[in-house]
């Protein structure tokens, strides 16, 4: 008998320190959910994504880890899974450059989707890419072929998902081979995690090489073969969004404004119409273009009041090109000088230290 | 949406929004609303659209319904900026009808996915804005050099058997074609074409959305005095599974049609965010998207089956007449609407496959109940002469107006959009149905005047 008291009272022992350290553990995640929902609380509706979007950026994200995972499928565990589940629960969705990116390509999609058909208005004149496939410089009619096929691949569900833009590529793969990695648990090796890592170098190479599934590049490409020489800005611009080519009017803003393809998608995007038109206005769109522009997004976005853009209109035409052309300047500076001051600001903002990233 | 033969009302507004002057169309409307010279604008869909112009200093077109005592009008209104104030121009003026012909270009599209491996669009001068990117392999040409070159850069057109280019025609009418046939330039390979117009909102034609699939072998069977059928897409279903797919999905689509909508619907007291009455109303619509790709399947498959089997026996078109009304005495009397079919002792034999015969007449005379006002009445007469036999459904509704005779019997053309049964192959495949067996299924109407259908069949002695 005092043999078993010996025996039970070590499993009590043991089951104790189990019992505090699970305890300890319990007590962290408490604190964690309460800052969570601190910060859940504190975002005001007016900020707070829709469902549409949400629901958008989940099946995006989703076809972007698919892509990565795809690619290392050498050292996918048969039965574990996806492994967007496992980056979900690590804080993966929590990313500033993440969550750009994604509300980026979603809402682009869905403002491209519903902009207006127009006919022509002389209806024997091919569509803006039609004419330039014909174009007798050969740039110019590559780089045309080059977007319409790009962007009939993007529009074909089975000619493959979307890729994630190239600056999230290196990052989407590492994470997910590190996911893999943890699936693989004991089955892994170092051999294993050397194989993993040359895999991703190579798949970063192969990413490099091939053009299939992004249709932004391709666009930005044929901005720059253009150019303003053959076409005033303006009117390429005006014609580009009426054809519904809306990746092709972000690309041919950002080349004439010497920004990035994303800010130019960000300016566009922007529900208030200002910084688009101080954009338009240095860039030398006239006040009629301007209009026109601003009308078409606001026929395809129901959050956009037109009452709105009739008045910033005549205070931005009035507003010297100079002067318009700072809103651009400071989106010419480093990115890395942007994301450190933006950090800066966020950080004195939310004061969140728990589970910090 | 405006067509060469609307009038065109024009009007003059000053920098305050007043009326300047206005043509004698617009200035009646205007008088009716409760406006005058000097005065705003009384209409509020045109005030609102030139008050919008006058801000942005741009033109601006879009279609207003404009209520005109008990009727509303379908108005298509220009407005612009001229001297300090607008100018508008309106043109339309056509009472709103029941029946519009339905525009989704995304259901086409759809539809397309389920049996063409080759898709393609184009701008509105004809030039491939879209190939889908994998059919290249399959058909052997590669997409990235045809995209932005002229269609007939892709496909070398065939004349039909009266030398025309179904797609021309189509180009110019701005309506759909099926059965162009051409041959995938360059590689033998025979497909047929089939597309359907895009417009923008004014109507205008900006391109199309097409489809090409392999030309069936073998000459279909020639109608009398009509041009050869085209041949119908090859589902690649087993017998009948189309129509028990549709009976499976029905059901479960009619309650989740039924459920956005009571969402869609809330009264806005109700704490429902206004979001969410979008999404429900847009899960609604894509309920009914679905349940007409799934009908649409379903009879696309009927009709195959059909053209492929028309029987050729006498038929007593008066029989079948009476028998199809009887079929339809339950649903017309529940809306209130008699029908007087043939009398007990009237014959008219013909030549036609029973079956068939029934099918398109329970469709004429469904449809008829459907466009008949209450207490109005359906009537089944029949007509002979030089060696036709003809069955005449008349009813009592809208009408139609001329401008659509033919477009109704295009594919998709549905007759209310807004009824979530019905299918909008109904009488393409009816007329397809007549002429497959000898016959031909025509139309008479004009607006307020009723529409007769008239199924006409070989007689026989």
């Amino acid at each position: 008998m005092s043999g078993d008291f010996a025996d039970t009272r070590r499993d009590f022992l043991m089951g104790a320190e189990d019992l505090l350290r699970r305890a300890a553990a319990a007590e962290r995640r408490a604190r964690t959910a309460i800052a969570a929902a601190a910060q859940d609380f504190s975002v005001p509706d007016s900020l707070r994504l829709e469902e549409a979007t949400r629901n958008g950026m989940t099946a995006l994200l989703a076809q972007w880890i698919g892509a990565a995972e795809r690619q290392l499928a050498d050292f996918a565990t048969p039965g574990a899974g996806g492994t967007f589940p496992l980056l979900c629960a690590a804080g993966l969705l929590n990313d500033w450059a993440l969550t750009e990116a994604l509300i980026g390509q979603v809402r682009q999609d869905q403002l491209a989707k519903a902009l207006p058909h127009q006919a022509p208005r002389d209806p024997a004149q091919p569509s803006l890419l039609s004419r330039f496939v014909d174009h007798p410089a050969a740039t110019i009619a590559e780089a045309a072929r080059d977007l319409l096929y790009a962007a009939s691949c993007s529009e074909d569900p089975e000619a493959g998902g979307r890729r994630a833009p190239r600056h999230l590529q290196a990052r989407l793969l590492w994470w997910v081979a590190a996911a893999m990695r943890e699936q693989a648990g004991s089955r892994a090796d170092i051999a294993f995690d050397e194989a993993l890592c040359t895999a991703v170098r190579a798949a970063l190479v192969v990413l490099d090489a091939s053009s299939r599934g992004a249709v932004e590049p391709v666009a930005m490409r044929f901005a720059a073969a253009v150019g303003a020489s053959l076409h005033p800005v303006p009117y390429l611009l005006l014609e580009a969004l009426r054809d519904r080519r809306l990746v092709l009017f972000l690309a041919i803003l950002a080349h004439a404004a010497r920004i990035d393809y994303a800010d130019a998608r960000a300016l566009a995007l922007d529900r208030e119409p200002d910084r688009l038109l101080l954009a338009l206005h240095a860039v030398g769109v006239e006040r009629d273009g301007m209009a026109q522009i601003g009308f078409l997004l606001c026929d395809a976005d129901r959050h956009r009041d037109v009452a709105v853009l009739a008045d910033r209109l005549d205070a931005v035409v009035a507003l010297d090109r100079a002067d318009a052309a700072t809103v651009l300047a400071a989106l010419r500076l480093d990115p890395a000088y942007h994301a450190a001051r933006a950090a800066i600001r966020r950080g004195a903002m939310t004061g969140w230290v728990e589970g910090a990233r | 949406m405006p067509d060469e033969a609307s009038p065109l009302a024009i009007a003059r507004l000053d920098a305050a929004g007043r009326l300047i002057d206005a043509e004698p169309l617009l200035s009646a409307l205007n008088s009716r609303a409760g406006g005058r010279i000097g005065a705003p604008l009384a209409v509020p869909g045109i005030a609102a659209l030139a008050s919008l112009s006058h801000r942005l200093g741009i033109h601006i077109s879009r279609a207003v319904v404009a209520a005109d005592g008990e009727t509303e009008l379908d108005l298509w209104v220009r407005a612009g900026p001229d001297r300090g104030g607008v100018r508008l121009e309106v043109s339309g003026w056509r009472p709103r009808a029941a029946w519009r012909p339905a525009t989704d270009p995304d259901r086409e599209r759809d539809f397309f996915r389920t049996y063409a491996e080759l898709r393609w669009e184009t701008d509105a001068s004809l030039r491939l804005t879209f190939v889908s990117p994998d059919a290249g392999a399959h058909y052997g040409f590669d997409p990235r050099t045809m995209l932005g070159q002229p269609l007939t850069r892709l496909f070398a057109l065939a004349q039909d058997m009266e030398g025309q280019l179904p797609i021309l025609s189509a180009v110019s009418a701005r309506a759909r074609f099926d059965g162009q046939r051409a041959e995938v330039r360059g590689t033998g390979q025979w497909v047929q074409l089939e597309a359907r117009p895009r417009s923008d909102p004014a109507g205008r034609f900006a391109g199309f959305v097409g489809a090409a699939h392999g030309a069936a072998g073998g000459a279909p069977a020639v109608a009398r005095g009509t041009a050869a059928p085209a041949s119908i897409p090859q589902l690649a279903f087993p017998p009948g599974f189309a129509r028990r797919l549709e009976r499976a999905l029905q059901g479960p689509l009619a309650r989740i049609i039924a459920a956005a909508e009571a969402i869609a619907d809330a009264e806005s007291d109700a704490p429902v965010h206004a979001d969410y009455v979008g999404y429900a109303a847009d899960i609604a619509g894509a309920g009914r998207h679905l349940l007409a790709l799934v009908e649409d399947l379903a009879d696309l498959q009927s009709a195959e089956q059909a053209a492929l089997a028309t029987a050729s026996e006498a038929v007593d078109l008066a029989d079948v007449a009476r028998r199809a009304a009887a079929l339809l005495a339950i649903r017309a009397s529940d809306a209130g609407i008699a029908i007087a079919p043939p009398p007990a002792q009237a014959m008219l034999r013909v030549t036609g496959d029973f079956r068939r015969v029934l099918q398109v007449l329970v469709n004429l005379i469904g449809n008829a109940v459907r466009y008949s006002p209450s207490g109005g009445t359906v009537r089944i007469t029949l007509e002979q002469e030089d060696g036709i036999g003809r069955v005449v459904i008349a009813d009592q509704g809208k009408g139609i107006p001329a401008r659509d005779h033919e477009r109704i019997f295009e594919k998709f053309a549905r007759l209310d959009p807004a009824e979530p049964g019905g299918s909008g192959l109904g009488l393409y495949i009816a007329r397809r149905l007549a002429r497959a067996m000898g016959g031909d299924l025509t139309v008479e109407s004009a607006p307020a005047m009723g529409a007769r259908f008239l199924l006409s069949l070989p007689l026989r002695d």
